[in-house]
This record gives structure tokens, C-alpha cells and sequence, in this order.
């Protein structure tokens, strides 16, 4: 999911592929900023996503 | 950019199919375990196995964290959602896993309050909006899901939270197969490594795999694409007479995992002596209990809990059919005291399961190996 | 091919037995599952209702009864929350009815409604659920002839359950019937698939989730109209995809008519909002309800036409066609995969549950 806005206190509103948001926890994966692409599993940032080499 | 999408591509999926063809010896059958159940659904939801040569087949492991659950541990969690005030929140797909008498649906008809919630935070949220209750979230999952619940904690504990309270069926992927290779009677030819998992504990776990029991693994991701590269992968160091650790997913799994989110599983949880799996038993060091730090929000130290082990029907075969010893249809229960209405093992509590796969959709299968 | 050994064949055969015996009841008590329309919601009609009632009309399995040349129908409706994005329960009460009219093939002539109200219920918001029925009777183009009210015990209902009984009359160009279909036949879909049952689940607010999705609630009595006009008799049966979706239709029909369908993924009109949701939830947009939306099954000759007929009709631009009818295998739908795999999508064992794994 990509993130939309850190809130700060270790939460982030992150959006799906298609627009849906949703609140992730994102404790694990340090700070974030807009833009960045997370793995997120049960609402939980578990990793980043490096953009795929071709 | 699109992420996901570029690894969905139908043209590449069949250059890759080609490949796998080219690999393997036209003799010779394979047997490939995908390990998780994220893959197992990817291979379902997009056909993969159906682009596969006849004589690889992929056998679907022991990675469905909710089938897992043995009965026992529902009759608790049931007993412990039917306690006056408790609202009890659980994952959606854990609903209908069935104990002894009956799932938590069964529960929720006979009037326990139970929520289907999508993350552990929208338990503890639950929990802030009805101080007056109790909530308790019966926790499922790999070491994928645990950091969710551990940080829940962790979340809990700092807001000083009173009313929430955590039943722990965390389960780790490592012991279940050790277990499954310690079998005299596998008959596995390699490994898919479950992607997510890896990603927390990284790829070095699996080492012994090939050191200690030499057959390759490797760690996949979850789009049709990867799973097939993988599944490529495997066949080529079988080909090349090489076993290791392939981390195909390198994209998301570094080898050492997440050290941060090892760090508040250590934090939060720790090791029982051992944890019942339904249709494999019980096997050492692999379940999660809450840390003594954490005691204040155990729900098994909360409620009285039955903690009365039902026993898996003696002829249920779950344990040999992950194995790949015998198909489904050669258990004895098969289609009689377990169908996809009535499940008794893993194999066929998911709809994935391979038991219940071959129930609503072996008639195809056979049709397909005719035409 | 490996041929198939005695014992695995024997487990087939016995399978397949306890597949073709007629559905029994069985269970000791109601569960939500009995409510979405899989298999529990079968075995409770097809084990229960139909054994004790017994009419022909009934034992058609239809969307709406047959009564000379008039079709009855009935729908209660029980929706939390009663307003959600792109619609309400008094909009839903009157359009599900005049909708399983329409896939009749009848035009909706009057409605029956039946409210039951729980104590504490603010005026206002009956006022405009009211309102709201009277605004889709209109546009639906039917009366409300007769009706009824009930109040319960606060705690007894969710605000309010409504139930509407519909009366139509046979179309003469329609011959509609879900045991017509030919291995050839195309399917069509009238539109974007899955948008009500995902807003109605975003809105609840259970998940910690938000995604501009709405409710696609309408009359479809125009699209099958349309659908009438295009194709008259070579089309063999219009489906209403509410709950269960429309891989529940699709089920029912391959069963009814001991024929295969195949679905091409890649051609199914999925908004993305939707599939976005769903992916996230662990949920298959083709088991998500709608209320707007109908499954067309039309022969092959006038499909092209039929398909033209329906991008014309407002509301139905994304209309789309999704597969075809095949012989092999009798009863099952086979899905084409967007990825070129192909799967079997079966009925639901119960309500659609949010995955973790």
C-alpha cells in the first residue's frame, strides 16, 4: 500500500492500489512519507517494497 | 507504477510455463509444497498450477494459520466469547473453523457477541469504544500476523488499557516443518518459502532445509508470476543437483527479516514448550504465548478456560496428505465424516485445503487429465 | 493419462451421489449462513420450503412466482446501516422488488409494503425512508397498493426491516427460464459488478477502511425491456445478481440446466475501488452482492445485439459480455483467469468471510 499521510504515533493512513485507505501501523518499517510503497499485513507495515528491477 | 500488476502478465506467466517444461525430466514426477497459504490462494485465484506440466504437482502445506487451529483451542476460544461481557473479535476466516461442537458462527447464533475485525487495532479500538465490556482478540497467525498483535500490545499497554485482552494461538512456521521432514515417509521434492513470513524472520531460517535434509526452498512472493518462477527455481536446482536457500522475493525479504519486528515478538510473546496442530499433533517450540510482561492482557490467564484437548478423529489423515503420502481421496474420512459442510482436518476446514479442493473439484480434474 | 483406480473412483461416485441427492435441512439451528444465499440458504429452500409447500410455482426456483399471466414476488429487507452511500433501505425495499419482477421477464405493476419499526426510531428518519420509497416507486414506475406497520421492542430490530410484495405482468416477448441454456449461449453482464455489498460493508465502519464506493441500487425493469426488445425469444434468462452475487447466479443456472459455464476474469467489469476493497478484505468482487445488476443469458446469434442493446440503456454503458455456456462440466463454472490459469468458482459453504491467509 502506498502511504498518503504519516500521522505520527507510529500510524500512517496508507491507500491500496485502487484508492481504498486504511490506518497501518507502520512501527516496524520507520519513518515513512508520502508516497512510499509498504507490505502491509493485518494492519501492519511488516516491510517496504523496492520498485522491481525489469 | 504500477506494483502489482506487471507481475500478473499473462505473456510472461506462459514464456515462464515454457521454461518449467524445459526443466523437468518427462519421467519423472515432482512434488513441490508451497508452504503458505497466501500462496496456496494465489495459485487457486489465478489457475497457476493449471499452466503447470502434468507431472509437477504442487501439495499444499501446513501455512493456513486459521485451519491449523485445533479443535480444543476453538472450544476455548467459544467458552471464553459466551462469558457475559465479552465482546470476542476474531479474523473472518477464523469463523468458521470448526471445535468440537460447533464454530464461533455457531457461537454468534446462540447470542456471544463476536466481531469480525480486519486488524488487532480495530480490536483494541472496539475496546476504547466500549469501556464497559471486555474485549478479547483470539489471535491467529504465522510470524506474519503476530508483529500486528504484538505492536497491538504494545499499543494497549502505553494507553494503560484494562478492558482488552489477547488469546494467543500465534504459531511459528519453522517446528511444523521440521516436523514434516523429519518424516520417514515424505515424499516432497522441494520447497515454496512462504514470502510474508520471511519478510519478519528472514530467509536464514530456512537454511537447514537443505543442510539438514536436503531439498531446495524457495522464498516466493505472492503474484502468479513469482509463484511460478519459483516453482522454476526449484525444479532447475533439482535439474543442476544443487539444494539451497533461493530467495526469489528479494524484492521484500531481506535475509536477515525485519530486526525490528523480531524485536517486539521477542518482546511480547514467547516460546510454549509445545502446540497442537490440527491433524499433525503436537509439536515442540511452536506456538506464541504472551510474555510475563504482557501477563495483564492474557485472556487465557483472564477467563477460565477449558483447555480440554479434543482429540483429531483417529482416521483423520490431514498429517499424511501434507506429506503427500496419500491423496484425499485415500483418507479414510474422505467425503464421508469430512466434507467441506462438516470439516474435521485443515485439509478441509479451507476451502483451499487440499482435501477440500479435490471434494468440489476433482470431478474437473479428471476431466481435464481425459480431454 | 493415469487412468483413475477403483478406490479414487469410488470416492468420486460417492461424491457425486451426495451432490445429485436433493438438499436436506439438517442443522439444529439458524445461522447467518442460512442467510447468504450459498449452499446453507439451498439446502434451507430446496430441504425445507419447497418440500413443505409444494406448488409448481415454487418449485420453479425462480425469482418470482407464476399466477396466470401476473408474477408475485416477495423480498424483506434488513440492512445495517439503513443508509449508505448511493442509496437506503427504502430505495433497496422497492427496487429488489420490481427487480426480481423484471428478470421474470414481468412489468411491475404494484407493490405491497410491510414496515416494522423499532420503538425509538427517530421521525425523521422514517420520514425519509418514506420519502425514499415513494421517490423509487415512482421511478420504478409502480403504486403502493397496500401496506402494513409494526412496531417492536427497541433492541428487537435494527430501526427498521422492510418487506415489499410485487405484482407484474408477463412480458409476451419474454420466455424466460433458468433450465433453457445451450452449451453456445453468451453471458452478459449489465454493468460494474460488486458496488453494493462492498459500500454497505465500508459503511458499517466495522473495518478501518475507506473507499469511494456506491451503492448501485436501481430498477432494472428498462434493462430487461431493452434486453427484450434486442433479443425477444433468443433470450433464455435474466438473473438479478443480489446476494451471493454473481457467482451465485451462475452456479444456480449451471445446475439448473446440466450445463458448464466459463467465465473470462479479464472481461468481467470490476470498478476499481471495488476490487481495491476486496483485495484488501480477502473477499471475490463475484461474490459481492449487488442491486442494480442483472445477468443476462442470451443465444449466440443475438448477442452482439443484445449487448449493443444494453450499452444504450442508461446506467448500463459498462455493460459487458463475460463467457459462454459450454457442455463439459455438467453443473460447474469455470473461471479463465486474467493470468491464462484456469479454476472452478463454486457456490459459497456460507457467508463470504474476510481472509487473513
Amino acid at each position: 500500500m502506498r502511504v498518503i499521510e504519516a500521522r505520527g504515533d507510529g500510524l500512517a493512513n496508507c491507500a491500496g492500489e485502487d484508492g481504498a485507505t486504511t490506518t497501518v501501523m507502520i512501527d516496524l518499517v520507520g519513518p515513512v512519507a508520502p508516497g512510499d510503497e509498504l507490505l502491509v499485513h493485518a494492519g501492519t507495515a511488516i516491510a517496504r517494497l523496492q520498485e522491481a528491477a525489469a | 507504477m504500477k506494483f502489482v500488476d506487471e507481475f500478473r502478465d499473462a505473456e510472461l506467466g506462459r514464456v515462464l510455463a515454457g521454461e518449467i517444461v524445459a526443466v523437468v525430466e518427462p519421467g519423472r514426477h515432482y512434488k513441490v509444497m508451497e508452504v503458505c497459504g497466501g500462496h496456496t490462494h494465489t495459485i487457486y485465484k489465478y489457475g497457476v498450477d493449471d499452466l503447470l506440466p502434468e507431472n509437477v504437482e504442487l501439495v499444499h502445506g501446513p501455512g493456513c494459520p486459521v485451519c491449523v487451529i485445533p479443535m480444543g483451542r476453538v472450544d476455548d476460544g467459544i467458552a471464553v466469547a459466551m462469558q457475559p461481557d465479552v465482546i470476542f473479535t476474531c479474523f473472518g476466516d477464523m469463523m468458521r473453523v470448526p471445535g468440537s461442537d460447533g464454530t464461533l458462527l455457531d457461537a454468534k447464533a446462540d447470542g456471544a457477541d463476536i466481531r469480525m475485525v480486519y486488524s488487532p487495532l480495530d480490536a483494541l479500538r472496539i475496546a476504547r469504544e466500549n469501556p464497559d465490556r471486555e474485549v478479547v482478540f483470539f489471535a491467529v497467525g504465522f510470524e506474519t500476523t503476530a508483529p500486528s498483535t504484538a505492536l497491538t500490545l504494545m499499543r494497549a499497554k502505553a494507553e494503560g488499557s484494562s478492558n482488552f485482552f489477547c488469546f494467543s494461538n500465534h504459531v511459528t512456521i519453522v517446528p511444523p516443518l521440521r516436523a514434516l521432514l523429519e518424516s520417514p515417509d515424505l515424499r516432497l521434492d522441494g520447497f515454496i518459502g512462504p514470502g510474508h513470513v520471511s519478510t519478519v524472520v528472514g530467509a536464514r531460517p530456512f537454511e537447514f532445509i537443505p543442510a539438514d535434509y536436503g531439498k531446495p526452498i524457495v522464498i516466493s512472493g505472492f503474484e502468479p508470476l513469482d509463484l511460478l518462477q519459483s516453482v522454476y527455481l526449484v525444479l532447475r536446482q533439482l535439474a543442476e543437483g544443487r539444494c539451497e536457500v533461493e530467495n526469489q522475493y528479494r524484492r521484500v525479504v531481506p535475509y536477515d527479516g525485519n530486526p525490528s519486528a523480531l524485536q517486539v515478538l521477542e518482546e511480547v510473546f514467547e516460546l510454549r514448550p509445545h502446540f497442537e496442530w490440527r491433524g499433525l499433533g503436537f509439536i515442540s517450540h511452536s506456538g506464541l504465548k504472551l510474555s510475563d510482561a504482557y501477563a495483564d492482557f492474557d485472556a487465557e490467564l483472564r477467563y477460565e478456560i477449558p483447555g480440554v484437548r479434543v482429540a483429531d478423529p483417529k482416521a483423520c489423515q490431514c498429517g499424511e496428505v501434507l506429506k503427500g503420502v496419500i491423496k484425499p481421496w485415500e483418507c479414510k474420512v474422505f467425503g464421508t465424516a469430512c466434507t467441506p459442510e462438516r470439516p474435521i482436518g485443515t485439509c478441509m476446514v479451507s476451502s483451499e485445503g487440499a482435501c477440500a479442493a479435490y471434494y468440489n473439484f476433482g470431478r474437473f480434474a479428471r476431466e481435464r487429465e481425459v480431454v | 493419462m493415469s487412468a483413475i483406480g477403483g478406490r479414487e473412483q469410488h470416492a468420486l461416485d460417492m461424491i457425486e451421489r451426495v451432490r445429485a441427492k436433493p438438499a436436506r435441512f439438517k442443522d439444529a439451528q439458524i445461522t447467518m449462513a442460512h442467510g447468504a444465499g450459498g449452499k446453507a440458504t439451498q439446502t434451507l429452500v430446496e430441504g425445507l420450503f419447497v418440500p413443505a409447500f409444494g406448488s409448481e410455482a415454487l418449485r420453479q426456483l425462480d425469482d418470482a412466482g407464476v399466477v396466470g399471466d401476473l408474477a408475485v414476488t416477495t423480498d424483506s429487507f434488513v440492512v445495517k446501516p439503513i443508509r449508505f452511500p448511493g442509496g437506503s433501505i427504502g430505495e433497496l425495499a422497492v427496487n429488489g422488488t420490481v427487480n426480481d419482477l423484471a428478470v421474470s421477464g414481468a412489468r411491475p405493476l404494484a407493490l405491497t409494503l410491510s414496515l416494522v419499526l423499532e420503538e425509538g426510531l427517530a421521525a425523521e428518519d422514517l420520514r425519509a425512508e418514506v420519502e425514499a420509497i415513494a421517490l423509487a416507486a415512482q421511478a420504478a414506475g409502480v403504486d403502493i397498493v397496500a401496506g402494513d406497520t409494526k412496531v417492536v421492542e427497541r433492541g428487537r430490530c435494527d430501526s427498521m426491516y422492510v418487506t415489499t410484495t410485487g405484482i407484474g405482468r408477463l412480458d409476451e416477448r419474454a420466455n424466460l427460464s433458468p433450465s433453457s441454456l445451450q452449451p453456445g449461449d453468451r453471458i452478459l453482464v449489465s454493468g460494474p459488478i460488486g458496488e453494493h455489498g462492498t459500500a454497505v460493508m465500508l459503511a458499517r465502519g466495522e473495518f478501518e477502511l475507506d473507499a469511494q464506493v456506491e451503492s448501485d441500487t436501481r430498477p432494472l425493469w428498462p434493462v430487461a425491456d431493452a434486453l427484450l426488445d434486442a433479443a425477444g425469444p433468443a433470450l433464455r434468462c435474466l438473473r438479478d445478481a443480489t446476494r451471493g452475487g454473481v457467482a451465485t447466479v451462475l452456479n444456480e443456472l449451471a445446475r439448473a440446466s446440466s450445463v458448464a459455464v466459463l467465465v473470462r476474469e479479464a472481461q468481467v467489469p470490476v470498478p476499481a475501488a471495488v476490487a481495491g476493497a476486496c483485495e484488501i478484505l480477502g473477499l471475490d468482487p463475484m461474490y459481492v452482492a449487488n442491486e442494480g445488476t442483472l445477468v443476462a443469458f442470451v443465444a449466440p446469434d443475438a448477442a452482439d445485439g443484445a449487448l449493443e442493446a444494453l450499452r444504450s440503456t442508461p446506467g448500463c454503458e459498462e455493460a459487458a459480455e463475460i463467457g459462454e455456456v459450454r457442455t463439459d462440466p455438467p453443473g460447474m463454472v469455470l473461471v479463465e483467469t486474467a493470468f491464462g490459469g484456469r479454476r472452478v468458482m463454486d457456490l459459497l459453504v456460507g457467508d463470504p468471510l474476510p481472509r487473513i491467509c
